[in-house]
């Protein structure tokens, strides 16, 4: 039957199946050195899923790509460490990152039409992956290809194996890109923002098929979206990104109902309502983000924050755990506190913000 | 549908090249009967104007030679007369080999130094294979195969230079191969040159493509992510300005085989010129035609199967 041996086999290991420490990203480009990703560090227990969330520019793709390793190759620097089952992912030259990527990490991305090359079938996008890490033979990949089709939800898959991409609709193409994805079986998967330029429903039925593969397959998930109230019910944890840090850590019931961070219930009460459509624009934070390669001496959202003190924008506040360990966040006045409240308070009767 | 517009448009561009052939070497001087005839006399003048209708209206004279032609009469040469189809048979093989090997020879080359300065765009090699475009560019054929002549046959003495036994490709292919190398690559410089641009161009922005990325996503080699994914999305106005330079292509055989002394048509066509020969000038010119026509059927063709968009197909 011909399978080879994959190259690396990676065992469960004890600990997270992956961590995140310190994680920095810095693109060298004309405008200077833009740190789309500024120290992040974060745990992901193996079968759970992790939702990244953050307005667009944040770093939410910046930082999934840099998890994975899959940057550009130059003007790029990637410091920090990140391990995935016990093996370091940030020294890995690049091909011995592909024997991981596709087989043990795979990526969806964001626009499932563009994601699909034009001018190959679709079996064979499907199988390259599985001939390619697993070695199946042609026969066997086919087979199990007609069987993903099958488990992401599309019809006839044996006949469909030989169509174009541009012959399906941008659903069915993000089930496409989901099922290739899925091919070899990986331990984590990647989502970035997946249902982006979906309509409400269909968006919906895939953030469905992707919950219900990653409980059948027994995957990690990293789901990421600028989309608080669309990620709430489908993740174990949530990470509220801004600036390129991590200003909120919890998870997603404790994220929810003990908000800390000022910008988190900002995103929350901006989080659009399900009949608005999946991609819109959050404009309900006023305001815009911080220049990536010119932040700002202290807090990073000090100039939009409804509870910010003079404090805030001299000193940088430092992650520090909530009420259970698990929850940290990142502000010196914040939500749900006494501090908090008189800060806004201060603030309101200034006239100052919101 | 498409297929049969596309043959039925090449009809009409034939019938137009025809018309205008005629027409003009129609109006080379000489009177035909009166070259064919040469010191024969009256009798056979009249004899060869009633046989060629040249007293008849121009568009009668026309459609008589058009029959003619499309029943595979093309004439006689001049001196000697020899049917123009027998002289035709025995030159065409070069010139086609010439193009299509030159064309084997541009690709080859082409594709691989185009991929690799897509791959590291601005570097040292992207840089000089650019620069080198450029300047071969901008080099006629007159001057790359002396050039070429000069190098490789008789300072290396790598090839042999004009004037050699060309063996037929069938009866012995290496020398063959051999000997028709360098009039091929005088052809091919300049195609290497507009497929390397083209191609690196279109390689550059395609390596761009999200689909690049998802194939890396997937763990696969460079050079499977190169060949597989990224060359077929590239091709397309490389394919496109292939099919226009076809023309140039074939005035660049006839310089390269004049170079080199290679009996193809261009031969044919020049000797046919100096001796005022109107009927093998026609002749030429349409099967010239005929050839460019097929050509950019066959370009026509490759597209849609590259494309499947082009394609009618059901959709999900
Ligand atoms: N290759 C690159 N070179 C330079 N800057 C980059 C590059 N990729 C991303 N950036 C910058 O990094 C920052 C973070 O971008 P990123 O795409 O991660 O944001 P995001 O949170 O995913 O936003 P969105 O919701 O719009 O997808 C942005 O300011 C972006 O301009
Ligand atoms: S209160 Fe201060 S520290 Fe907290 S988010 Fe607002 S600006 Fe930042
Ligand atoms: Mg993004």
């Amino acid at each position: 039957m011909g399978a080879r041996r994959r190259v690396r086999e990676v065992r469960p290991t004890d600990g997270p199946l992956l961590e995140v420490e310190d994680l920095r990203t810095y693109f060298e480009t004309r405008r200077g050195l833009v740190k789309a990703v500024d120290g992040v560090s974060f745990e992901l227990i193996a079968g759970r899923t992790l939702a990244i969330v953050g307005e667009s520019g944040s770093g939410k793709t910046v930082l999934s790509r840099s998890v994975m390793g899959l940057l550009p190759q130059r003007n790029v620097t990637r410091e920090g460490r990140v391990r995935f089952a016990g093996l370091d992912l940030v020294g890995a030259p690049e091909h011995e990152l592909r024997e991981l990527w596709g087989d043990q990490i795979a990526m969806v991305f964001q626009d499932p039409v563009t994601s699909l090359n034009p001018v190959v079938r679709i079996g064979r996008q499907i199988t390259e992956s599985l001939r390619h890490h697993v070695g199946m033979s042609r026969s066997e990949a086919r087979a199990a290809a007609t069987a993903l089709l099958r488990s992401v939800g599309i019809a006839e898959p044996e006949q469909r194996l030989r169509w174009y991409p541009h012959q399906f609709s941008g659903g069915m193409c993000q089930r496409i890109v989901i099922a290739s994805a899925i091919a070899c079986g990986p331990q984590l998967l990647l989502a970035d923002e997946p249902t982006t330029g979906l309509d409400v429903t269909v968006a919906a039925q895939i953030l469905d098929l992707l919950q219900r593969l990653q409980h059948e397959r027994q995957m990690s998930m990293i789901l990421v979206s600028h989309d608080l109230g669309l990620v709430a019910g489908r993740s174990d944890d949530i990470i509220v990104m801004y600036a390129g840090k991590v200003v909120e850590k919890a998870p997603t019931a404790t994220l929810l109902s003990d908000t800390r961070m000022p910008y988190t219930e900002a995103l929350l009460r901006s989080a659009p309502r399900l009949t608005d459509g999946s991609h819109r624009r959050l404009p309900t934070i006023p305001g815009a983000p911080p220049d990536p390669s010119d932040y700002p001496a202290g807090c990073r959202f000090a100039s939009r924050c409804a509870y910010a003190q003079p404090r805030c924008a001299e000193e940088e506040p430092p992650l520090r755990p909530g009420a259970v360990p698990e929850h940290t966040y990142a502000c010196w006045y914040p939500v749900g506190t006494p501090h908090g409240a008189e800060a806004l308070e201060l603030n309101r009767a200034g006239g100052a913000v919101g | 549908m498409v297929a049969l517009r596309r043959v039925g448009e090449g009809l009409v561009t034939l019938f137009l090249v025809a018309l205008v052939t005629y027409f003009f070497t129609s109006k080379m001087p000489g009177n035909e009967a009166a070259v064919i005839c040469g010191p024969s006399g009256p009798a056979c003048i009249r004899h060869e104007t009633a046989l060629l209708y040249l007293n008849h209206p121009f568009f009668a004279r026309f459609f008589h030679w058009l029959g003619e032609l499309f029943q595979g009469h093309l004439g006689l040469t001049l001196a000697p007369p020899i049917p123009i189809s027998t002289v035709l048979l025995a030159a065409y093989p070069i010139t086609l080999e010439l193009i299509i090997y030159s064309q084997v020879i541009a690709i080859v080359v082409a594709i691989p130094a185009a991929m690799y300065g897509a791959l590291r765009a601005n570097r040292m090699f992207d840089k000089v294979s650019t620069a080198a475009s450029f300047a071969t560019l901008s080099l006629p054929n007159f001057i790359v195969g002396p050039l070429l002549v000069l190098i490789f046959a008789v300072k290396l003495a790598w090839f042999p230079g004009p004037a050699s036994n060309v063996p037929s490709l069938w009866s012995d292919p290496g020398q063959n191969l051999y000997v028709m190398f360098l009039p091929s690559l005088t052809l091919a410089v300049g195609s290497i040159a507009v497929y390397q641009r083209l191609l690196r161009a279109d390689m550059i922005a395609t390596l761009e493509e999200d689909y690049i990325l998802m194939a890396r996503a997937k763990g696969l080699s460079t050079a499977r992510i190169l060949f597989r994914h990224a060359l077929r999305p590239s091709t397309f106005s490389t394919m496109t300005v292939g099919g226009v330079q076809i023309g140039g292509l074939i005035a660049g055989a006839i310089i390269a085989e004049t170079v080199f002394s290679l009996h193809g048509l261009g031969s044919v066509l020049t000797a046919a010129v100096a001796a005022k020969d109107l009927p093998t000038v026609q002749a030429v010119t349409i099967i010239v035609a005929v050839f460019y026509i097929l050509c950019n059927l066959l370009i026509d063709f490759l597209y849609t199967l590259i494309d499947p968009r082009g394609r009618r197909g059901r959709r999900a």
